[in-house]
C-alpha cells in the first residue's frame, strides 16, 4: 500500500487517507479537486486570465515540462514560499534533514506508482517517470514544510492534495495552467 | 586462495579485526561521499536546471543519491561504525571535488557525465565483494548510478548542440576532471592491499584509475570534448 506514514509521523494528520499517486492522470477533475486546483493557482498569484487546461497523456506532459524558455514565474513563486517557510522554522537544518529522510521513505512507493501509471499508457521512458516522481516528492516535501511552519492551510497543501488524488499539476505553459 | 564469503553481519563480527576495519572504511567512505554529492551537487543543481522537467528530474536524482547514502549508512550502523563517521563533518574530510561549489547547470551535467562514471567503477568493484551485505548494496545501487551517468551524457549531448553550450561544458570538464583520478586513492595503497587480500575489492587503485581514464576518454571523445591534463594521486 502506498502511504506517507513517515511524513505524517509527528508533523501531519494521522487520520489522512493514503495518497493515490498518479492513479487518475488524464481523467477529468472532481469538484473537490477543482477547488484544490483553484486554491493552488490562487496561491501562485497567477494573472486572473490564466486558464486551466488538461494534459491527456505522458507525451504531452513531457513536451510541456521540457520545452525551453518557458515562463518560470510560478516555479519562482513556489521557491520564494519554500524559503519563507524554511525561515519560519527554528533549527531549519535539523528540520530539513528530517524532511529529506522522511521523503526518502516514500520515494520507492512514489516512483513505483509513476512507473505503473506510465506503463498503463504504454510509456516506459525512465526519464519522465523520474520527473513525475520528483514532482510528487517535491509536493510532499513542500506540504510537510508548510505544516511544520504552522501553515497547514498553505497552498502547498492544495497542490499536494492534487497529487494525493492521483493527478500531476504540471505548471504554467503558454499562459495556461496544465494538469495531467 | 580466496577469502571465504561473509554472508551476514553476524558472520562479519566473527572475522579478524583487520577484515572488519577494512569493511568499515569502505562503507564509511561511501556513506559520507554519497551524502556529500547529494548536498554539494545534486540539491544545488535543482535551482540551475532550465526547465520544470530538468528540475523535477534533478529532484529525483538528488533523492536517489541521498538514498544511496541511507543504504550505506544503515549498513555502517549495523557493523558498528560510529555515527559521526557516517555523515560529512569534522571527523571525515570530503573528496577534494566537493570543495568546489556548483555554479551552473553545465557544470552539473559535466559532473554527472564523468564523476558518476567514477562512482560506477567504484561500485562495480564491490559487486563480487566477499561481504554479502556490502555486495548487495552495490548491486542495488549500480542501476541508478548508471542512470545518473547516462543522464549526464544525454544532457551534455543536448548542451553541445550550441557553440556556447559546448564551450561551457568543456570549461566544466577542465575545472572538475583533474580532481577525479584521485577519487581512486593513492598508488601502492596499503588500504587497497588489505581490501584485495580479503576479496573486498578486486583491483588496485592504479588499475581502476587507468581503466577510468581510458573509459572516460572514450566517452568524452565521442561527444567531441577533450579531457584536461590529469593530476595523478601521490
Amino acid at each position: 500500500m502506498v502511504n506517507v506514514v513517515p511524513l505524517r509521523r509527528g508533523v501531519l494528520p494521522a487520520d489522512e487517507a493514503p495518497p493515490a499517486w498518479f492513479a487518475v492522470l488524464g481523467i477529468a477533475l472532481t469538484r473537490v479537486e477543482e477547488e484544490d486546483l483553484a486554491a493552488y493557482v490562487a496561491g501562485l498569484q497567477l494573472p486572473p486570465q490564466t486558464g486551466v487546461e488538461p494534459a491527456q497523456d505522458w507525451s504531452r506532459a513531457r513536451e510541456l515540462t521540457r520545452a525551453p524558455g518557458g515562463d518560470m514565474t510560478w516555479w519562482d513563486r513556489e521557491e520564494a514560499e519554500r524559503r519563507r517557510l524554511t525561515a519560519r522554522i527554528g533549527d531549519a537544518d535539523a528540520v530539513l534533514r528530517q524532511l529529506t529522510h522522511a521523503t526518502d521513505e516514500i520515494a520507492e512507493a512514489v516512483h513505483g506508482a509513476a512507473a505503473v501509471a506510465a506503463a498503463r499508457q504504454g510509456c516506459g521512458d525512465p526519464y519522465i517517470i523520474r520527473v513525475a516522481a520528483g514532482a510528487a516528492m517535491q509536493a510532499a516535501h513542500q506540504r510537510a514544510l508548510a505544516w511544520m511552519a504552522g501553515e497547514p492551510e498553505h497552498f502547498f497543501a492544495c497542490k499536494y492534495q492534487l497529487f494525493a488524488a492521483g493527478h500531476w499539476p504540471l505548471g504554467v505553459y503558454g499562459g495556461r495552467f496544465h494538469i495531467f | 586462495m580466496s577469502y571465504p564469503e561473509v554472508k551476514t553481519v553476524e558472520e562479519f563480527r566473527q572475522q579478524p579485526e583487520e577484515y572488519q576495519t577494512a569493511v568499515k572504511k569502505i562503507v564509511r567512505s561511501h556513506s559520507v561521499n554519497e551524502l556529500y554529492g547529494a548536498r554539494v551537487f545534486d540539491e544545488p543543481a535543482i535551482a540551475f536546471a532550465p526547465t520544470p522537467y530538468a528540475k523535477w528530474l534533478t529532484c529525483r536524482v538528488a533523492m536517489e543519491e541521498y538514498h544511496h547514502h541511507v543504504r550505506f549508512k544503515k549498513l555502517a550502523d549495523e557493523i558498528g561504525v560510529p555515527e559521526d563517521q557516517t555523515v560529512p563533518g569534522a571527523s571525515k574530510k570530503p573528496l577534494s571535488i566537493f570543495e568546489y561549489p556548483l555554479k551552473s547547470w553545465e557544470e552539473f551535467c559535466a559532473i554527472k557525465l564523468v564523476a558518476d562514471y567514477a562512482e560506477i567503477l567504484q561500485v562495480e568493484d564491490l559487486l563480487h565483494c566477499t561481504f554479502h551485505p556490502l555486495r548487495n548494496i552495490a548491486r542495488l545501487t549500480m542501476p541508478e548510478e548508471k542512470f545518473h551517468a547516462q543522464f549526464g551524457k544525454d544532457f551534455c549531448t543536448e548542451l553541445l548542440q550550441t557553440a556556447e553550450g559546448k564551450m561551457r561544458v568543456q570549461e566544466a570538464l577542465n575545472q572538475y576532471f583533474p580532481y577525479l583520478p584521485s577519487f581512486f586513492g593513492a598508488a601502492n595503497s596499503k588500504n587497497n592491499e588489505v581490501y584485495r587480500k580479503y576479496g573486498l575489492k578486486q583491483r588496485s587503485n592504479e588499475e581502476m584509475r587507468a581503466d577510468y581514464i581510458e573509459r572516460v576518454s572514450t566517452l568524452v571523445g565521442g561527444l567531441g570534448l577533450t579531457l584536461p591534463e590529469v593530476r595523478q594521486a601521490a
